[in-house]
């Protein structure tokens, strides 16, 4: 079965580079014969890739731990389950993942027939099976995921136990999966860069993908928020550590993107700008395998020191400079003639305005992340740019791009046609004026909080307004609810607002995080930490002692805690340590704490075991307000995604 | 004569290669847990969320109490200062986020104790943060100072702001202005 995989893999390269190289010459010569070659290259690279991968992923479970892969990730205990996942949680695996994502989307998007132009289509399946060689020679050549251990150890070293977690399922899969996607934007990009197209039709194309990256990117990153905020030691829901800067990064392009097209792909303007933007993507989500795989930028994400990392180096600076180089000499935007009127007070302006915030707030994700690198060229020390850099700097974007998506709201597409605009933007930002009001009346003192908090009110009522002028438009006609609600979701930008209110939603929960607090204590059992919670509630945990147990792979100490607040009981909480152990029962890895989180809309409760000693337990409690909502506000975001997926079908341009 | 030879031979053959098998299996045995390091400390698991914890990495940083000092900070001032410092063992994170949250770190705690001795001696924030500073270097900041180079970490997005703002303003004219040459009414 190794021997399978490996040879797979080593067919997968030469298929990848002929489907590349076929259907490039297919467009230029005008060949179908040669296009649809590659095309089949494509698929036999797919298949022969998923033969790798499923190879691979065998190894595992069967703990072949002769295999170098199998034996730095499992242990003959693990649980099948998480053997199954150590195919995403190391650097070789993950890259083969990610190349059998790659191929997948190159199947699916060259097997559509899209209304470009079958020359266009050629270079789109050129363009991402040349990407696609790229990757599977990095796995080939330099992560050798099938490599043999020089000799057979009596076990595998084992699987971290913080990823042995449900999430681990989830996770890791959407963000590879949301980067491998974005390869089709970028190919979109570079075969109309290169055949200099001046038509749009490609636009709604890219505009369905990069959705379905975004969407998916954005679950994945919501996901790992939540992960990281229940799992100790992952410094709450965002550490701006590289590799999760990275992703951010390649979703905030993703999202610039989506809104450059939302003007783009109505009017005759700012092809160029969206072009540019649907290529940054991918060149985002190779950056983002980068800082997984370099030991430039000091990251608990990154994989092992391999020499993957400098041929990820190469790719990326390669690919930066072909976007750039593509960006300049594009020809894609020349056509100026033909434009409708756009009003400087027009929804069409808001969206670009977006657009152009949501690739700032990236570049200064981008240059916080890569800062440390220079000071240290220049200056040769070493610098840390963390979370107190970034909350400064982008507080105030942040409350720049709520009030644009609030006066988005508020406008008409093209600005002329609505007589209201002026009484909505009133609206908006009355609702925000007495928002700020009522948070500095009730003490609020950090102006950061007040004014993102009140702008994310704004944007909720901008949505608010514009989805009930949406159902009076659509309203409940002769056919009943559903058939209006199915209206109301297909009418333009609808998705968009949804997705909005989801950002305001999480710009609300985040804004909870300062006000935070923990108390910590020793308990016999029978006793209470007692503690006021952020809102002045008091609150009991009574220790109702400790057990020691086995469970699975790992041996438990857990602490159970009667929690009351007030005079009501509102539930047990279990906290423990748990420290892995190897098939010989051998310890591995650090023992690691596992927290109980109980959640609520106002706040969450959490309860960490910090030591122990016989009956004698030391906890710690932490208040957590309006966490909740950043978790309902992610839903809302990717909801918002799918709805406009959905009603994507539709996305040829109207004129309205 | 040669039977001797040979067995000796085979005897120093077969003993180099148990050493050359059983070294690696204890190396890797004798650490307990495999903790992430090679013999240089330097990370070699290919897996995500391990660190090298340098318990080492702790520094003293003591100023003699201000004669007659009140401390000038109240609890969430010192949970505010010990978010702007670096935790030195490694984790990347504030020295606050890593000694409530990393119990097997030692030098977070340590470097709280500091923290709390210079506050109850009567010095501010931003003399403790300068003696850290002295102590660790700029690394042990969880942000860039605003003096010197350090300067352009600050102001670059301040010229991407201003650059955007400029971009987004002359691109939307533009459009009233071909709109209005098409005849629109814009």
């Amino acid at each position: 079965m190794t021997l399978l995989g490996e040879l797979a893999l080593w067919l997968a390269l030469p298929m990848a580079v002929w489907a590349s190289a076929a259907s490039f010459a297919g467009a230029s010569l005008r060949r179908d014969e040669l296009a649809a070659s590659g095309r089949r290259a494509l698929r036999v690279a797919f298949a022969a890739l998923v033969l790798a991968a499923f190879a691979l992923a065998w190894a595992l479970v069967k703990r072949d731990v002769s295999i170098a892969y199998v034996a730095s990730h499992v242990t003959g205990n693990l649980p099948t389950p998480f053997a199954l996942a150590a195919l995403w949680s190391g650097g070789a695996g993950s890259l083969l993942l990610t190349a059998v994502f790659l191929a997948l989307a190159g199947v699916i998007a060259s097997a559509r027939s899209t209304p470009t132009g079958p020359g266009h289509q050629m270079r789109v399946t050129g363009a991402i099976a040349a990407a696609l060689s790229t990757i599977v020679a990095v796995v080939a050549f330099s992560s050798h995921p099938f490599a043999r251990e020089a000799w057979l150890p009596p076990d595998g070293r084992g699987m971290n136990p913080q990823l042995q977690h449900p999430a681990m399922f989830v996770h890791p899969l959407l963000l590879l999966a949301g980067g491998a996607i974005t390869v089709v934007p970028f190919a979109q990009g570079v075969a109309a860069s290169l055949a200099r197209t001046p038509d749009t039709a490609w636009l709604s194309s890219v505009r369905r993908w990069a959705l379905l990256a975004w969407l998916t990117l954005g679950a994945g990153i919501a996901l790992g928020m939540r992960w990281a905020y229940a799992e100790l030691g992952w410094g709450g829901v965002w550490r701006w550590d590289p590799v999760q800067n990275a992703a951010l990064l390649t979703w905030l392009a993703l999202a610039a993107a989506l809104h450059a097209s939302a003007v783009s792909l109505w009017h005759g303007v700012l092809r160029r700008w969206t072009s540019a933007l649907a290529m940054a993507p991918f060149v985002c989500a190779l950056f983002a395998s980068w800082t997984a795989r370099s030991d430039l930028l000091p990251s608990v994400h990154a994989f092992a020191r391999t020499p993957d990392g400098i041929w990820m180096t190469a790719i990326v600076a390669a690919a930066a400079m072909l976007v750039v180089y593509l960006a300049i000499r594009g020809r894609s935007g020349a056509s100026r003639g033909a434009l409708e009127p756009i009003a400087a007070a027009s929804r069409e302006s808001a969206a670009f305005a977006g657009s152009a915030m949501l690739a700032t707030i990236g570049f200064v994700v981008l240059w916080g992340t890569l800062y440390p690198l220079l000071a240290e060229w220049v200056s040769g020390e070493r610098v840390t740019v963390g979370a107190p850099y970034f909350a400064t700097v982008l507080t105030p974007l942040t409350a720049l791009a709520l009030a644009a998506m609030s006066a988005g709201a508020a406008l008409a597409w093209r600005g002329g046609s609505r007589s209201d605009a002026w009484w909505r933007l009133l609206f908006v930002f009355a609702v925000a004026a007495s928002v700020a009001a009522v948070l500095a009346i009730a003490g609020v003192r950090l102006v950061g909080v007040v004014v993102s908090v009140s702008l994310a009110a704004a944007v909720l009522a901008g949505a608010a307004v514009e989805l009930a002028a949406m159902l009076r438009r659509h309203g409940v006609g002769a056919d009943g609810a559903t058939a209006s609600m199915r209206r109301v979701a297909r009418a333009r930008a609808v998705g968009a607002f949804v997705a909005h209110a989801g950002v305001a939603v999480v710009v609300i929960g985040l804004a909870g995080l300062p006000f935070a607090s923990q108390r910590v204590a020793t308990l016999e059992p029978g006793d209470a930490l007692e503690a006021a919670d952020p809102f002045g509630d008091g609150w009991r945990f009574v220790s109702q002692g400790v057990s020691l147990y086995d469970a699975g792979n790992q041996r438990v100490a857990a602490v159970a805690l009667d929690v009351w607040r007030g005079q009501r009981r509102v539930g047990l909480m279990r906290t423990s340590k748990r420290q892995s152990v190897d098939a010989q029962g051998n310890d591995v890895f650090e023992p690691q704490t596992e927290v109980a989180v109980l959640s609520s809309p106002a706040l969450d409760a959490l309860v960490a075991l910090v030591s122990l000693e016989r009956e004698t337990a030391t906890i710690r409690v932490w208040f957590r307000p309006m966490t909740f909502w950043i978790w309902i506000g992610a839903a809302l975001v990717v909801g918002g995604g799918i709805v406009s997926l959905l009603a994507g079908a539709r996305l040829v341009p109207e004129r309205a | 004569m040669t039977g001797r030879r040979e067995f000796l031979l085979r005897a120093c053959g077969g003993a180099s290669l148990l050493t050359a098998l059983v070294r690696p299996v204890r190396a890797q045995q004798s650490s307990g847990a495999f903790r992430a390091v090679d013999s240089a400390g330097v990370r070699n698991a290919d897996t995500t969320n391990t660190f090298v914890m340098n318990q080492d990495a702790y520094v003293p940083v003591h100023m003699p109490p201000r004669s007659g000092a009140a401390p000038r900070l109240d609890g969430a001032g010192v949970i505010a200062l010990e978010r702007r410092i670096r935790c030195q063992c490694g984790c990347t994170l504030d020295v606050y986020e890593c000694r409530t949250s990393l119990y097997s770190c030692e030098v977070a705690p340590a470097m709280h104790r500091d923290v709390l001795e210079l506050v109850a001696g009567g010095y501010s924030a931003e003399e403790i943060m300068d003696e850290f500073t002295n102590a660790y270097g700029s690394g042990v900041l969880m942000a860039p100072s605003a003096e010197g180079f350090d300067l352009l970490a600050w102001t670059a997005p301040v010229v991407a702001v201003a650059i955007a703002a400029v971009a987004t303003a002359v691109e939307v004219r533009r459009w009233r202005a071909a709109a209005r040459g098409t005849g629109g009414d814009a």
